[in-house]
């Protein structure tokens, strides 16, 4: 009589010793193959007392699942054991550095011209462009500033060598006329972004800086308009909770015309040495265009209505980023835009 | 403009604290910069009478002073006092404004029980030398701070032009104030001068020059000093108390905005002639300088030449002195626009010049006149009767229409036409309301206001511009943008993808670096600050230079950097204006690691362009070998789309490195961003394809000398549309190949359209190149 129990034990021990695929493999021939013993008792079946028969071939299949099994499980150990290896021999010091890659960016002032143009196009305005050598007439007798004007002394000029009449643009407003002048009388709503010149170099001032204007120009529209758009701006860049404060100014191109003040970013209207103790900060001038540089545009200022506004994309930049020298944006020094 | 609180208050009666009158003025356009608050801190320094005065040194005077407990002794070194004089004096324990308390001190072995004050130490006045001599009626025991009305606020307001026009006096601020607070300013006399028997004769060559020339006669009648109110309120507005008689002329020129001129008048030769300067003339002025006068320049002149330059500065020869007692005080408008242009040229930026330069009101003249005709008994002096005009007060401007409608369209405010007009009256206009709307009067000093916007901008000003509400405005249709803006955007983000930041240089530029980069300045600045920004860039090669020699020198490496920007250019008349863009590369592109670190060569900054062209959709690119002289004779390229030039890169020739500053290898390239948008491809998506490639390797032996792209362009023409994609993966020199020659190993990847291609149609196509490349260029498999 086959002692099945013994034979499954010693298989049983065959199989976990195996100590790769080949072993086991082996050990799969030697038990479960064709010459193996369980084979052979369940080909000697027939020869066993009928009464026995039954029972012995349910052992001897028992046996045999019990051995497929138990190969199958220590295939998978063999597999994993060999890539938990593996992965041990690969292992890696993880606090070394990685390899460094030059990562590139945007200038601060790029950044703070995408935020501005980005708040207006979302308010429905769109680019327009002009030259930075710009004709005297657009610069400033179209906007209603004629030689002598004291107004002009503020916009201390440069002047284009061998080119009379022609001037480096002391603003972005000349793109105010050619965008009217393009489009009359459609309402329009244009905001213009680019290089203006003055003659004057300190902390505070470039003799070469950077503007943003926006232009309204339509039937009905009033301060409020104007109001509306300039806190759709502050928020967009400043934040939500952004405070507004306009006081009357002059511009001789905007009239009624108004700065604007936004509660300081620095004390949160507390007063501060920046605020200069007034709890505000002054950022954009802004105002009704005037009738002058609504008929030089090509509008009737009997009909139409317009409302501008300029921002320095250096101030913005400034306050947004906390600059405190306007000269640093124009150095190219990497140890300042790697900030960014 | 600076103004104290004192003087608004004597001129509109009690006022707001300083901090809300800072605010009103502020939300009025007045915008108040500063808030100083003189003589504060001053504490226990009281009124006491000189009793005694006794020489302890030469420079030390002892005083015995009566004081409301008695007496006390203090030591001075002032000269200025007599004995009944009302001085202020602070006994020991009493504090000074600039923190100082007082004891007991000994000078020369005489005790000192506290100090007697000067202006200054009071903090009221620029005055140190001697001891502020208070008037007679100022009570003994009185505190100081209290009896002078210490502290008191001085607003210092920055002037917008319009603003500058009618508030550069106390009264035209007093104006301002009253509307937001409800007050009335009372109006202020004016005279027209009956002329006297004894004037000189006055010519205006053209009244442009001054459309009204007035003047009066005043003799001096005791010698007195200027009252201390009136020193105070000149001090307060920033100037110095100098004679009676001056101190009265500028004190009207601050209340009412008139400057005048008084001169000596027997240093008058004969009668008065405002002309032009003649050409060449020549004055001194009264600061001591010889100014060289411009045949636009106003000048006032007698007999004997000019005596002052109109509006601006008078010269010394006919200027009052100690022994004046008799002056003739010019009143008069002078044209503001010569004004101002002389006042810029000579950069004499006079509180008279820059007033006339704003412009005046036409009558101001005669209300200055009657105002020192008033005061001139406080300073010892008589105005006689009369006095004299030539020209004349211009007629007022007729009434502004304007529509009530108009006024609220344009402020978002809905107010009624009457509430307009009240509005407007408070400033002191006069408004007449009329079924089609508004007739109204602005004040004399307002010559600012001209059209209908100004009135309603008055309009906003009174009501308050926090009325206005704050709402989005309809939208207009859409308009095409310049493409160029996308471009610009989309092509730094490219190299900022590949690890450039971005770089904002001067468009002003050095013309001579511009010249020694080998692309002269063709647009230059007539005025320029300075040399070194004195022409528009030609190229953006120069600023990224000189950043990277900025970085270096400062110990930064591994320097990658973009810009976009304008170059300016000139053809036949005109200044061309050309979007640019230009990239550098310098020193190891990462930074020090230990995976080695290669410094940056030709074919980084090639392949750089190459993908960022490639981001951009510009196809075809080719590149030549160029002739720049500004680069490396051997290591430099033009770059072509299609055949559109669109730039240049290369490394920069050694002998221009050096000369800006830069001792490492560096490498530039610039396009021109409308040859790019030019050449962009429209952004459409091309079918996958629908059949595997065959992949073959060939390594071919030609001459070292071929270039490669003249090979690579054989193989495209003879492979076609069966060449899916191609790879130069090695490039040998050396044995086994033979001298002279070079091999190329690339990766061909070959598909059909239409179908699978079988390997003998790759065996077929790779011999028909071989052949092609043999014939053309002697090339074989090595
Ligand atoms: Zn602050």
């Amino acid at each position: 009589m086959l002692d099945v129990e013994a034979l499954r034990g010693e298989a049983l021990r065959d199989i976990a010793a195996a100590v790769d695929e080949a072993q086991l493999e082996q050990a799969r021939i030697e038990w479960l193959g064709r010459k193996g013993p369980i084979a052979d008792a369940l080909r000697g079946i027939k020869n066993a007392p009928p009464d026995e028969r039954r029972e012995l071939g349910l052992a001897l299949n028992r046996v045999r699942d019990a051995l497929e099994s138990a190969m199958e499980e220590r295939r998978a150990a063999l597999k994993a054991s060999s890539v938990t290896a593996r992965l041990a021999r690969e292992a890696l010091d993880v606090t070394l550095p990685g390899r460094p890659r030059a990562i590139g960016g945007p200038h601060p002032l790029q950044l703070a011209e995408d935020a501005l143009v980005d708040a207006l196009h979302a308010l429905g305005f769109q680019l327009a462009d002009g030259p930075e050598v710009e004709s005297e007439e657009l610069n400033f007798e179209a906007l209603n500033i004629p030689a002598d004007h004291p107004a002009r002394e503020m916009h201390d000029t440069f002047f284009v060598e061998g080119h009379p009449g022609y001037v480096l643009r002391t603003h972005t407003s000349p793109v105010q006329i050619r965008a009217m002048r393009r489009h009359a009388p459609a309402p329009l709503r244009v905001v213009t972004v680019g290089r203006v010149y003055r003659r004057d170099d300190d902390v505070t001032h470039s003799p070469v800086f950077h503007q943003m204007e926006g232009l309204a120009v339509g039937e009905g529209l009033g301060m409020q308009h104007l109001k509306g758009t300039l806190y759709g701006l502050c928020r967009a860049i400043f934040g939500q909770d952004v405070r507004i404060r306009l006081r009357p100014s002059y511009f001789p191109f905007t009239e009624p015309s108004a700065e604007v003040d936004i509660g300081c970013v620095f004390c949160g209207g507390d007063g501060c040495r920046i605020c200069k103790g007034t709890g505000f900060i002054e950022i954009l001038g802004s105002g009704m265009v005037h009738p002058h540089v609504l008929r030089e545009g090509g509008y009737d200022p009997a009909r139409h209505t317009g409302f501008a506004f300029g921002v320095g994309v250096e101030r913005i930049a400034m306050l947004r980023y906390g600059v405190d020298d306007i000269r640093l944006f124009f150095q190219s020094d990497l140890r300042l835009l790697r900030q960014f | 403009m600076r103004i104290s609180h004192e003087w608004l208050t004597a001129l509109l009666g009690p006022l707001p604290a300083p901090d809300d009158v800072a605010r009103i003025l502020t939300q009025q356009g007045l915008e108040v910069e500063a808030l100083e608050l003189r003589g504060a801190g001053l504490l226990g320094a009281v009124v006491a009478e000189v009793a005694k005065l006794e020489k302890v040194t030469e420079r030390l005077t002892r005083v015995t002073l009566r004081t409301a407990g008695g007496e006390a002794v203090c030591v001075t070194g002032a000269r200025n006092l007599s004995p009944g004089n009302r001085v202020p004096y602070a006994p020991p324990g009493a504090q000074l404004p600039d923190g100082r308390t007082l004891e007991v001190a000994e000078l020369h072995g005489v005790p000192s029980h506290g100090m007697l004050l000067s202006a200054d130490e009071i903090g009221i006045g620029p005055d140190h030398d001697g001891i502020l001599i208070l008037p007679q009626n100022a009570p003994v025991g009185d505190d100081v701070a209290h009896w002078l009305g210490l502290p008191d606020a001085v607003y210092e307001i920055g002037l917008t032009p319009s603003f500058a026009q009618h508030c550069q006096s106390a009264r035209g601020i007093a104006q301002e104030l009253a509307a937001p607070l409800g007050l009335r300013l009372p109006a202020a006399a004016s005279e027209s001068l009956a002329p006297r028997e004894e004037a000189p004769r006055v010519t205006v060559d053209d009244p442009e020059l001054s459309p009204l020339y007035a003047g009066i006669w005043l003799v001096r009648t005791a010698q007195v000093e200027t009252p201390l109110w009136m020193r105070r309120r000149l001090w307060s507005c920033g100037m110095r108390s100098v004679s009676p008689i001056v101190d009265l002329t500028n004190y009207v020129m601050l209340e009412v905005g008139q400057p005048m001129h008084p001169f000596a008048q027997e240093k008058i030769q004969g009668g008065i002639h405002v002309r032009c300067a003649a050409a060449g003339e020549r004055l001194l002025t009264l600061d001591g300088e010889e100014r060289a006068l411009d045949p636009s320049d106003i000048v006032i002149a007698d007999a004997r030449g000019a005596v002052a330059i109109a509006g601006v500065m008078g010269s010394a020869r006919a200027e009052v002195d100690e022994a004046t007692d008799r002056v003739f005080l010019e009143s008069a408008l002078f044209s503001a626009r010569r004004v101002g242009r002389t006042m810029r040229r000579l950069g004499l930026r006079s509180e008279a010049a820059q007033r006339f330069a704003h412009g005046l009101a036409a009558d101001l003249p005669l209300r200055a006149v009657a105002r020192v005709r008033e005061l001139a008994p406080e300073v010892g002096w008589q105005a006689l009767p009369g006095g004299l005009t030539v020209g004349g007060v211009a007629p007022e401007a007729a009434p502004i229409r304007v529509e009530a409608a108009y006024v609220r369209t344009l402020l978002g405010l809905d107010l009624t036409a009457e509430r307009q007009a009240a509005a407007l009256e408070s400033l002191g206009f006069s408004v007449d309301v009329t079924e089609d709307g508004l007739r109204v009067r602005a004040p004399r000093d307002r010559i600012d206001v001209r059209g209908a916007c100004d009135v309603a901008e008055e309009v906003l000003r009174a009501v308050g511009i926090d009325r206005v509400a704050a709402v989005l405005p309809p939208p207009a249709p859409a308009v095409a943008e310049p493409e160029i803006y996308g471009l610009r955007r989309s092509a730094l983000g490219a190299f900022m993808a590949l690890g450039y930041r971005v770089a904002v240089s001067y468009s002003l530029v050095d013309p001579e670096l511009l010249a020694r980069i080998g692309q002269p300045a063709e647009v230059t600045i007539a005025n320029a600050l300075s040399g070194d920004l004195a022409a528009l860039r030609t190229t953006l090669r120069l600023g990224l230079l000189q950043a990277v020699a900025r970085n270096l020198a400062r110990g930064v490496g591994e320097i990658a950097l973009c810009e976009a920007g304008r170059v300016f250019h000139r053809q036949g008349g005109e200044v061309l204006e050309e979007e640019s863009l230009g990239f550098t590369l310098c020193g190891p592109r990462a930074p020090l690691s230990r995976f080695g670190q290669q410094p940056v060569d030709f074919f980084d900054l090639k392949g750089d362009l190459e993908a960022a062209l490639s981001a951009l959709r510009v196809s075809d690119v080719e590149m030549r070998a160029g002739s720049d002289a500004a680069l490396h004779t051997g290591r430099q390229a033009e770059v072509f789309a299609a055949g559109r030039r669109l730039g240049s890169i290369g490394e920069v020739h050694p002998d221009i490195a050096e000369q800006l500053g830069i001792s490492e290898r560096v490498l530039i390239g610039e396009i021109s961003l409308q040859a790019v948008l030019a050449s962009e491809r429209p952004l459409v998506a091309r079918p996958l394809p629908r059949y595997p490639a065959l992949v073959r390797d060939v390594a071919l032996v030609v001459d070292e000398q071929l270039p490669y792209d003249e090979v690579r362009r054989e193989v495209a023409d003879v492979l076609g549309g069966l060449l899916a994609a191609d790879a130069l993966f090695d490039v040998f020199v050396g044995a086994p190949v033979p001298p002279g020659k070079k091999s190329l190993a690339l990766r061909l990847w070959l598909r059909s359209p239409e179908r699978t291609l079988a390997e003998a149609d790759a065996e077929e196509a790779l011999a028909n190149l071989l052949r092609r490349l043999g014939d053309r260029f002697g090339a074989h498999l090595r």
